[in-house]
């Protein structure tokens, strides 16, 4: 155990936490990162223009390998155009995993403000109802929710969304306590500044670099767990292009045809891994201020 | 203490108080007619109605409820709009193979994040590499973990079964229902070893995003308890460095790692539902994944019920296994 360095003195710790650090980052990866992604989700968005076929018309003989003339990826067991497919999946994952983030981040942000500047039995009440929704296994909520209302895009947008704004909330509320308890803040309620402009002109400014940063970490994660959903059969139905019900249908073919299956969530993976990049990208720069 | 255990104990039943309330709202929202379930599609308006009075459906919804309540106490979980045959006794026969492979998963999680985390702290030269491919494994959605897995293992060496839960039928030989522990009651050593080739994969495939989360806790509990005060002064005292890592490093840091492992826990079983439905295990994520093909709604919401039970109990029991462990806690 000789090789255990012993800092002494708190330099020394603080250089041997960076040397060990989980991610040793440059400007180069995060720059990579957020290009990456902005490609993706250009992409995303010019999928109807330079995808070859339509998703969900056969666009040929069925389980061409890939690298076949006209089909890059390949064909599915029914002959639709993996290529094609993947683009529009990759599409949906983005605008699910945008809208969700962006609906967790507004209702966990109105609550966590809200309990957090008011307090008293505001913040009792709102706190308790997030503790509540933490002390379920998200996942299963979302799962029952999002089958209660029928498997279809939007079902699945709702039930994620519902167990998606509690952590958001907690931090916000946090946050928002922090700054309430500042020298400027405290001047501020003796001066009379009515308690709608301290929100706007001291809080949210102050809490809004840490909820940008926790979402853009939170992408990544998102992504995975829609992806999981839709593989179960609770994202939209059949032949609609979702990264991972392809890779659920495809599953027959898995041993024979592995692209069916395997590219779908080679697609996730990309788009996960570019996320997590751009995530730690954006954390680098707003925590460098 | 006793104050704080029994605290802790109303605020569960108070949260799975909730669940009921949240399940039976969302089965109201769902549409779905219990009577259906016991009558059949074809069965006539006027049986229907009968079985529909004879069940209280008529009754209104707080009533319902109540009576929902009462059955669910008695281990009523209503039938199955798929197999007309009471959830619960699916769910019985399903539960000891989710138990098994998440007990599984959970046990690799810990040991791999604990090697993780170790290798990391002491600097070992090939931590990189491992981090590395543990980060990535984490980043990949099970399903494609669990599928190349499959290609790989079974597809290429043949060296590990395509799925399934054993090879010698599907009633354990003993009366947990847990293969390795019924196999090795019963002296079937060849029953036992076969489970455990059947759930390596699977459980790996759960295994590794929780490893990831549980190794990060404790890399940060070691880091900050080997520069600590207490830490230098027992190296001073003349304690060799494995002790200083065990008796200091390691028991301060279990802390923050116990409440991780409640924590992913409840992550894991996302994972479970998945895995189970590509390896054809046969627990309750193989029959969440069938009752969702057939828009089964209390197939769905047993499934929901009995993940969500295990999950506010096992963390309950994290929370007082914590204070076991620091007193301080019950105070704070």
């Amino acid at each position: 155990m000789s090789v255990i360095e012993r800092p002494t003195t708190g330099r020394a710790a603080t250089k041997w936490t960076r040397m060990t650090g989980w991610r040793s980052h440059t400007a180069g990866v995060d720059a990579a990162g957020l290009v990456a992604l902005a490609l993706l989700v250009l992409v995303a968005l010019l999928a109807p223009v330079i995808a070859p076929y339509s998703p969900i018309l056969r666009a040929g003989e069925a389980f061409l390998p890939p690298g076949s003339p006209g089909h890059l990826l390949g064909t599915d067991g029914v002959g639709y155009d993996i290529l094609s497919r993947m683009l529009f999946g990759l599409r949906s994952s983005i605008a699910s995993a945008a809208i969700v983030i962006t609906s967790g981040v507004i209702i966990g942000g109105i609550v966590g403000l809200l309990a957090g500047s008011i307090g008293g039995w505001v913040d009792n009440g709102l706190m308790r109802l997030t503790d509540l929704f933490l002390a379920f296994p998200g996942i299963v909520i979302a799962m029952t929710v999002a089958a209660a209302l029928g498997a279809s895009f939007s079902s699945a947008l709702i039930g994620v969304a519902v167990v998606w704004w509690p952590m958001y909330a907690r931090l916000v509320r946090g946050e928002v306590r922090s700054w309430a308890a500042r020298p400027h803040l405290e001047a501020a309620v003796l001066a009379g500044v009515p308690w709608s402009r301290r929100v706007r002109r001291h809080l949210l400014p102050g809490v809004t670099s840490t909820v940008v940063v926790t979402a853009s970490l939170d992408v990544g994660g998102l992504v995975v767990a829609m992806s999981g959903l839709s593989f179960i059969g609770l994202g939209s139905p059949a032949p609609a292009p979702e990264l991972g019900s392809m890779a659920a249908q495809g599953m027959e073919y898995l041993l024979q045809f592995w692209w069916i299956p395997i590219l779908p969530g080679l697609g996730v993976l990309l788009l996960a891994l570019v996320a997590n990049l751009a995530g730690d990208a954006v954390r680098d720069l707003l925590s460098r201020r | 203490m006793i104050m704080f255990v029994i605290r802790r104990i109303a605020s569960m039943l108070a949260v799975l108080l909730a669940l009921t309330i949240a399940l039976f709202t969302l089965q109201e929202l769902s549409g779905v007619d219990p009577a259906r379930a016991y009558v059949g599609a074809n069965a006539s308006a006027d049986a229907l109605e009968r079985t529909r009075v004879q069940l209280g459906l008529d009754q209104p919804a707080i009533v319902r409820y109540v009576d929902y309540l009462g059955g669910l106490l008695q281990g009523d979980l209503q039938n199955s709009l798929r197999t007309r045959t009471p959830v619960a006794d699916g769910l019985s026969t399903a539960f000891p193979a989710t138990i098994e492979l998440a007990l599984w998963a959970l046990g690799l999680a810990l040991v791999l994040g604990s090697i993780f985390a170790v290798l990391t702290v002491v600097r070992w030269k090939g931590a990189g590499i491992v981090r590395v491919v543990l980060l990535s494994g984490a980043s990949a959605p099970t399903f494609l973990l669990t599928m190349l897995g499959l290609l790989f293992f079974y597809g290429q060496l043949g060296l590990l079964p395509s799925g399934g839960r054993s090879s010698f039928g599907s009633t354990s030989p003993g009366p947990t229902g847990l293969f390795v522990l019924d196999g090795l009651l019963a002296g079937r050593v060849d029953v036992a070893t076969d489970a455990i080739w059947h759930l390596i994969l699977p459980a790996a495939c759960v295994a590794i995003s929780p490893a990831v989360a549980i190794g990060r806790v404790l890399v940060d509990g070691l880091r900050i308890n080997l520069v600590s005060d207490h830490a230098r002064t027992a190296r001073a005292a003349g304690m060799p460095e494995g002790l200083v890592m065990l008796r200091h490093a390691v028991r301060n840091s279990l802390g923050a790692t116990l409440s991780m492992i409640g924590i992913q826990a409840g992550l894991l079983l996302g994972g479970l539902v998945v895995v189970e439905k590509i390896v054809s295990w046969p627990g309750v994520g193989s029959y969440l994944d069938k009752s969702v093909q057939a828009s089964d709604f209390p197939g769905i919401a047993g499934v929901a019920l009995l993940l969500g039970v295990t999950y506010v109990v096992l963390n309950t029991l994290v929370d007082l296994l914590q204070v076991a462990a620091d007193r301080r806690i019950a105070l704070s």
